[in-house]
């Protein structure tokens, strides 16, 4: 046990030697590496969405070392040092996430993309160790968890506190502030808290909602929530699911003839489903916050179907892993350190306005500029993020985006949300 | 109301009907060899994905594919059968149903290595209609239906009046004294698990076309269904199953009506299944056509 | 690669520690008692579920919540004791998987109640964060801090937790070697063997295994409660059905049917199962990481499989005794 304290020390007091104190840090010969860990469900039901999850993150840090290899900079590495599979359950993400801080020593754990999981590993591990965490989790709680001064969990995804009033909006818009709406989630973190924003924001402002179905999305057949989901006569409908599951109730829905999807709205990972492998659905509108502004989003939609790993698809939240690898190295480029709790203090700096914007396909400018002692801005695939200094991004305009008769969706308004 | 109480019943027949199939064979192979086979699942999802190679990559029709998909199961199930199961026997049910989930996990996750996580379909109109004004049915469903009106007789027939459906009926309902009747007892085991393979097949390819999409959790997620449909029937009856199939399948869907009481939240169905089996297995606890026994 | 860490190892060990007290319910029911229960992890999550709950909305302290929580496990226990324990094994063994199967969707689909699938976080609704374990922490760093000054070194809470872990596993092994011996011990292993001439002797069957059941589960939910706050958030997902079963190849591996087995195999188990996180290594670091995860989980069961195959009677046991099991 001396020997284990003494490490623990030491690994702390080598840490701030290399990485710590500003005195160390002249502009022309910084150096770090910045070890990455990633975190997702990459088995049993969580696989589909966690498997692109890594994917793209992994892909990412590719990117990251190539163009730093390019740029001929051997003093800044980069370093994937794992992936680990937190199956989806808090034990099992909170062990995974022991093995890559304390045998990896990573600085940056990139997921999970559970709400739960996230929670878990953050106050079990996260937090108390000090390493940073890029979550794809939507739950407006996650971002609470940074008690202490420096925020360590950060959360690239619109969180669902915004989204429902969002969507609200957009419905209220479309269909009335009195209309009718029947609600469908999925049930899991996701489905429920988002959908129970919605169901506040809307009656709020005078709107009903005759059926409010929360439905087991693992269950092998959905016709008997199809049923459900139809009753009630209503104006319109909202659905908030991922495109491989929604395809399941979508089915039987339109089966049931009672069903319009010109009337209906998704969430953001409802949005163009065609070009995440499964399909959509004629005058379907889902919202997602300004992706259109993110210029950079069907260069990472290339990237990812041209060098990710076959059989994995493309789907929700997969910027946003991509993006967070991006960020929290930028940010740790100003910060000149690999140290989490001074990558922290830039996050919010590299990624907000003033400053030059760069997307991940100019970041070998976004690295000289960031060197020459610039600020910038870096606008990911998600949008231009915009973090705030409590770990979440504050998107000022969501993007409303509609499907035509032909399956084709492409952005049809934009609109600005005031919180 | 009417038309929604048609066709949740028409949804349940169908559910019912898989449930009823899968569960014949895993009864009989949970009756005569004594095994609560937890990667029966994965024989699900293996045949899901042996039809859709068939149905996608060589353009075979449906009835074909389904067909490849239950003779690669029936091998399957007897391969692991004679490769595993049957060297380690008597052991007991915990060690053997650890065995099982063992195989499962490797079945299961080779099958995800192999194909990806990514969800999948059958190459089949998936928007079409069929609209029997009372009902509305997909294409997938309809085909389902077809072959079940087929299979579900066949199977029946195959049990009550051929040899070898006596016989695996008496192994399992008393192996001693089907043995001493001079029934070879062995041979029947390895059958059982043919006939288990093969309706497992089935019944894979079919929840995978009755979903629409289906990715390799497929099996899993209704493992403990199927294993409901089981001990509902009574272990080792194989009519027993097939009835019980179909009134779990009916149960579920019809709990949902909204002409009864409301209708119960559909996210509730499988609480509700599990919910059925221990509360009549306080009346009957051999299950409904179970014979009662010790041993 | 640090492979040898000690603060990776002593969370594995806390953990270890935490499935020998899981799986000594198990023992209890199923060695003991002849009761194939494949429905055990339903008591870890009603014992953690009942705590949280009190804790976070009605403030109740933890000692007392945690005793609720085991109470609500005895109650489980009944509930579900009631219709099955008259089941033969195979029946019970299935009915007690839709059990358990039962108490975790439960917990999924009422929200209201549980937090829903977003787990304990949940508890005070979306947007609010809901943590039972700072009382916990607390008393865990002032023993830290007493134990520190024993072994005159830096202690920290994880070891403080692994020893507390450790020490209950070994005072439960010592009570129940007695117990094992006392004649409630005796008669259980009777109806294990027999039941008919335990019947025939003027004892009450049913009450015996349902006093098994009960004291099973107060161990289950007690693993439960050490798990949930040695972590400090669970979900519906952490009791899925799997960990019944790695309960049992706990039981197995370590050689069925015998007591100071368990803690051996909850060590071999929990080495397999956090050992396999560790298959970066060359030539495996040529497959992608998506699929070692895959590979793991095909480890396990591979593992599983092939123990069962070359050691039934588990590395410490002996085969005769084997074979007695029905």
């Amino acid at each position: 046990m001396r020997k284990h304290a003494w490490l623990g020390a030491g690994f702390l007091a080598v840490g701030s030697l290399i990485f710590g104190g500003p005195q160390a840090a002249a502009a022309e010969n910084v150096s770090f590496t910045l070890k990455y860990g990633i975190l997702a469900g990459l088995t049993g039901d969580p696989a589909p969405s966690g498997q692109g999850w890594n994917e793209s993150a992994k892909l990412a840090v590719d990117y990251l070392a190539a163009t730093l290899k390019a740029m001929n900079l051997p003093d800044l590495k980069v370093t994937l040092a794992d992936s680990q599979d937190s199956q989806g359950s808090p034990q099992a993400g909170v062990e995974a996430a022991q093995k890559l801080v304390q045998i990896d020593k990573v600085n940056v754990i990139i997921g999970d993309f559970y709400s739960s999981v996230t929670s878990a590993v953050a106050t079990a591990v996260a937090i108390p160790n000090k390493v940073l965490m890029f979550t794809g989790g939507t739950s407006p709680a996650l971002s609470k968890l940074n008690t202490g001064p420096t925020p360590f969990i950060w959360q690239p995804v619109a969180a669902d506190d915004i989204q429902g009033r969002v969507l609200a909006q957009v419905i209220g818009d479309a269909l009335g502030k009195n209309a009718k709406v029947n609600v469908a989630a999925r049930n899991d973190a996701y489905g429920n808290n988002l959908s129970a924003v919605f169901k506040e924001a809307w009656t709020a402002a005078g709107g009903t909602i005759p059926k409010f179905i929360i439905y087991n999305h693992q269950q092998p057949t959905l016709d008997s929530e199809a049923q459900e989901t139809v009753q009630g006569s209503p104006d319109g409908w909202l659905f908030v699911d991922f495109c491989q599951t929604f395809a399941k109730l979508a089915l039987p829905l339109s089966r049931s003839g009672k069903w319009d999807s010109a009337k209906s709205f998704g969430s953001d990972t409802l949005n163009d489903c065609q070009s995440r492998g499964s399909k959509n659905y004629p005058g379907m509108r889902a919202t997602i916050a300004n992706a259109s502004s993110g210029a950079s989003f069907p260069a990472f939609k290339a990237l990812f179907e041209q060098k990710a790993k076959k059989g994995v698809n493309f789907q929700a939240f997969l910027s946003e892993a991509f993006d967070s690898v991006f960020v929290a190295f930028l940010a740790a480029l100003e910060a000149k350190s690999a140290d989490p709790a001074k990558i922290s203090e830039h996050v919010v700096a590299v990624t907000n306005d003033p400053g030059t914007t760069y997307t991940f396909q100019q970041l070998d400018q976004a690295i000289k500029a960031i060197q020459a002692g610039q600020k910038i801005h870096f606008n990911g695939a998600t949008g231009p993020m915009n973090f705030t200094a409590n770990g979440r991004v504050s998107a000022l305009a969501y993007d409303i985006w509609q499907a035509d008769a032909d399956g084709n969706a492409k952005v049809v308004k934009t609109i600005g949300f005031k919180p | 109301m009417l038309e929604q109480f048609a066709q949740l019943t028409i949804n349940g027949l169908i559910t019912g009907t898989i449930l009823a199939l899968t569960g014949v064979g895993a009864s009989l192979v949970f009756g005569i060899q004594r095994i609560a086979n937890f990667a029966h699942g994965e024989y699900l999802t293996f045949a899901a994905y042996a039809g859709l190679l068939l149905n996608a990559t060589y353009g075979q029709n449906l009835v074909v594919a389904t067909a490849g998909a239950m003779a690669a199961t029936a091998i399957l199930a007897v391969a692991i059968h004679f490769g595993v199961l049957r060297p380690l026997r008597g052991r007991g049910l915990v060690a053997t149903s650890l065995i099982t989930v063992g195989i499962g996990l490797m079945l299961r996750d080779v099958i995800f290595m192999v194909v990806g996580p990514q969800t999948r379909q059958f190459e089949i109109d998936q928007t079409a209609v069929y609209d029997l004004t009372l009902v509305r049915i997909s294409p997938g469903q309809a085909v389902a239906i077809a072959i079940t009106i087929v299979v579900a007789p066949a199977v029946a027939l195959l049990l009550a009046r051929t040899p070898i459906g006596k016989a695996m009926r008496a192994v399992a309902d008393n192996r001693d004294l089907a043995a001493i009747s001079g029934i070879d007892v062995e041979r029947i085991g390895t059958y059982v698990w043919l006939l288990a393979g093969a309706l497992a097949g089935l019944g894979g390819t079919m929840f995978a076309v009755v979903q629409g999409t289906f990715d390799p959790n497929l099996g899993f997620q209704v493992l403990f269904l199927i294993f409901t449909t089981v001990v509902l029937g009574g272990i080792g009856s194989a009519y027993g199953a097939l009835m019980a199939g179909i009134v779990l399948g009916l149960a579920m869907e019809l709990s949902t009506w909204s002409g009864f009481a409301g209708g119960l939240e559909a996210r509730f169905k499988p609480v509700l299944a599990f919910a059925v089996l221990i509360g009549l297995l306080l009346y009957r606890p051999q299950g409904l056509f179970g014979r009662a026994r010790v041993f | 690669m640090d492979f040898l860490n000690l603060a990776f190892w002593t969370f594995v060990a806390s953990t270890a520690g935490i499935y020998a007290i899981f799986a000594l319910g198990l023992y209890v029911q199923f060695s003991m008692a002849g009761l194939p229960n494949f429905g055990h992890v339903a008591f870890m999550a009603i014992g953690a579920y009942t705590m949280a709950i009190l804790v976070v909305r009605y403030s109740v302290s933890l000692p007392v919540a945690s005793m609720a929580g085991i109470a609500a496990a005895i109650v489980l226990a009944l509930i579900l004791g009631i219709p099955s324990l008259r089941l033969r094994a195979d029946y019970l063994a299935i009915a007690t998987v839709a059990g358990g199967e039962i108490v975790r969707y439960l917990a999924m689909n009422l929200p209201d109640l549980t937090g829903g699938p977003i787990g304990s976080i949940g508890l005070l609704g979306p947007g609010q964060i809901a943590l039972y374990n700072g009382g916990w922490q607390r008393s865990l760093d002032e023993l830290t801090t007493a134990l520190s000054a024993v072994i005159g070194a830096a202690a920290n809470r994880d070891l403080t937790m692994a020893l507390m872990v450790w020490s209950i596993v070994l005072v439960l092994i010592v009570l129940f070697r007695r117990l094992e011996r006392s004649p409630w011990g005796r008669v259980l292993k009777g109806i294990r063997e027999d039941e008919m001439a335990v019947t025939a002797v003027g004892k009450n069957v049913f009450a015996f295994k349902l006093q098994a059941l009960m004291l099973g589960a107060v161990l289950g939910a007690a693993a439960g409660l050490l798990l949930a706050l040695q972590i400090g958030v669970f979900s519906p997902d952490d009791y899925q059905p799997t960990l019944t079963f790695y309960a049992y190849l706990i039981l197995i591996l370590g050689g069925m049917n015998r007591l100071w087995a368990i803690p051996v195999g909850a060590v071999v188990f929990s080495l397999l199962y956090a050992g396999t996180r560790f298959l970066n290594f060359f030539p495996l670091s040529l497959i992608d990481s998506g699929s070692r995860a895959f590979l793991r989980l095909f480890l396990v069961g591979f593992l599983l499989v092939l123990f069962m195959a070359v050691r039934p009677q588990g590395m410490l046991g002996n085969r005769r005794e084997l074979l007695l099991e029905k």
